[in-house]
């Protein structure tokens, strides 16, 4: 059983629009890949750091890649 | 008590920062050995994207340099329909560059040039385009360079480039870092280019926002709301006189001394523009003198001039001056006799 979900009500939420983060949160997402195929390829004695490494590689290029674009964008402003 | 088998073959921990690294330092071997060769440069592109594929024009025989803003680079079509690509097809022989862009202008082109001749880039003809909209001061590319030329172009900035012109301010301590850590690992400093081949936008978050706005019908309901008319024109262009206060005219007339000054023979164009969309706003006495006085001072320093202006009829543009498909492939045919004359 996962921990239960953690749900606060925040300065702009009421009654109606408050919203649930569900299992979304980075705590709970770790707790869920423990219990996931990729936990236990990372645990593995002999090839789990090469793992590690290539998940590691991996979200370092997809930081890069899917980070949102604040740079070198000029301002059309007249199209 | 000697360990169990299973611990002593247990691999050391830090062997995953090292793959991690290897796989980073592979990956940053292959964007540095990339050499761009686009058919003309993505609507987005980064100063190191720039810097390399200047570089690789160096190696490039007698290159036919293309420059200047949308119209050239060919807004809302296909880059293999735009005017270069189509010239690059009627000209096999001549070597195509087209180095326009979204947001040129003369400040854009001038700094440019200066840019490729200081890389060691040798063209055998320059053609570009001047467009009257871009000497109105409240276009945003009268006295602004594109950043990433900016960046690219840095050592080749002038005192008066920096008093004159909007320059992006690239001071601060995390502007420099950034710069810094572009220029060292690749995959940082080609980010911008890496998001426009993947998601054919500026990032995924924008490409999401098109995806759910075509869904919804938003995309649809602003293209119409947005139809091209008239008055959505109104103040693009400047119908002062224009003479040596306007920035944007100097870097012209700078544009057009360089070149000659460099012995590198060139065409200039006066851009096509949709007449009978802006009749009530150019087709006057001063827009008319405006365009004469860019015509006349281009040919006093020995730049072939082309008035295209109203050479092309309204059904082939977008808009005010962008190009249809077959618009784009009629400006070809336009140009065709004066660069055939030129490279003979």
């Amino acid at each position: 059983m996962p921990p239960s979900s953690t749900q606060s009500t925040r300065d702009w939420e009421d009654d109606t629009t408050r919203l649930s983060t569900g299992y979304a949160d980075a705590f709970e997402a770790a707790w869920f890949l423990t219990r996931s195929p990729l936990w236990r390829a990372v645990r593995h004695p002999n090839w789990g750091p090469y793992v590690l490494g290539i998940v590691l590689a991996v979200l370092i290029v997809a930081m890069v890649v899917l980070g949102a674009s604040t740079d070198s964008h000029f301002i059309y402003t007249d199209f | 008590m000697a360990a169990p088998a299973s611990r002593r073959r247990r691999t050391p921990w830090w062997h995953a920062y090292a793959t991690a690294l290897a796989i980073l330092v592979v990956l940053d071997l292959a964007l540095r050995a990339w050499v761009p060769h686009p058919l003309r440069l993505p609507e987005q592109f980064s100063a190191i994207y720039l810097e390399r594929y200047v570089a690789s024009l160096r190696s490039v025989h007698a290159p036919v340099i293309v420059m200047g803003d949308s119209s050239l680079w060919g807004y809302k079509t296909p880059a293999s329909d735009s005017a270069p690509a189509v010239l690059a097809r009627l000209l096999p022989a001549a070597n195509f560059v087209n180095l326009s862009y979204e947001g040129g202008s003369p400040v854009n082109s001038e700094v440019l040039l200066r840019y490729l001749l200081q890389a060691g880039v040798r063209p055998r003809l320059v053609v570009f385009n001047v467009n009257q909209k871009e000497f109105n001061p409240s276009d945003s590319a009268f006295k602004r360079l594109r950043p990433s030329l900016q960046v690219a172009a840095e050592q080749e900035l002038t005192v008066r480039d920096r008093a004159e012109l909007d320059l992006q301010n690239r001071s601060a301590v995390n502007d420099r870092l950034s710069d810094l850590v572009a220029r060292l690992w690749a995959l940082y400093g080609y980010r911008t280019d890496l998001r426009e081949a993947l998601f054919g936008t500026d990032d995924m978050a924008t490409l999401l926002t098109h995806v759910a706005g075509t869904l919804s019908g938003y995309t649809f309901r602003q293209a119409q709301a947005e139809a091209p008319t008239a008055e959505r024109f109104l103040g693009t262009y400047d119908l002062t006189p224009l003479d040596s206060s306007n920035i944007s005219y100097q870097r012209l007339v700078a544009l057009a001394a360089l070149l000659e000054r460099a012995h590198v023979p060139a065409i200039g164009i006066l851009t096509p523009t949709n007449h009978t969309l802006l009749h009530d706003y150019i087709d006057n006495s001063v827009y008319v003198a405006n365009v004469a006085t860019a015509a006349r001072m281009l040919r006093s320093k020995g730049v072939t001039t082309l008035n295209l202006d109203a050479a092309i009829p309204a059904g082939d543009f977008i808009d005010n001056d962008h190009l249809t498909s077959e618009g784009n492939r009629r400006f070809a045919e336009l140009l065709r006799p004066t660069i055939e004359e030129a490279l003979r």
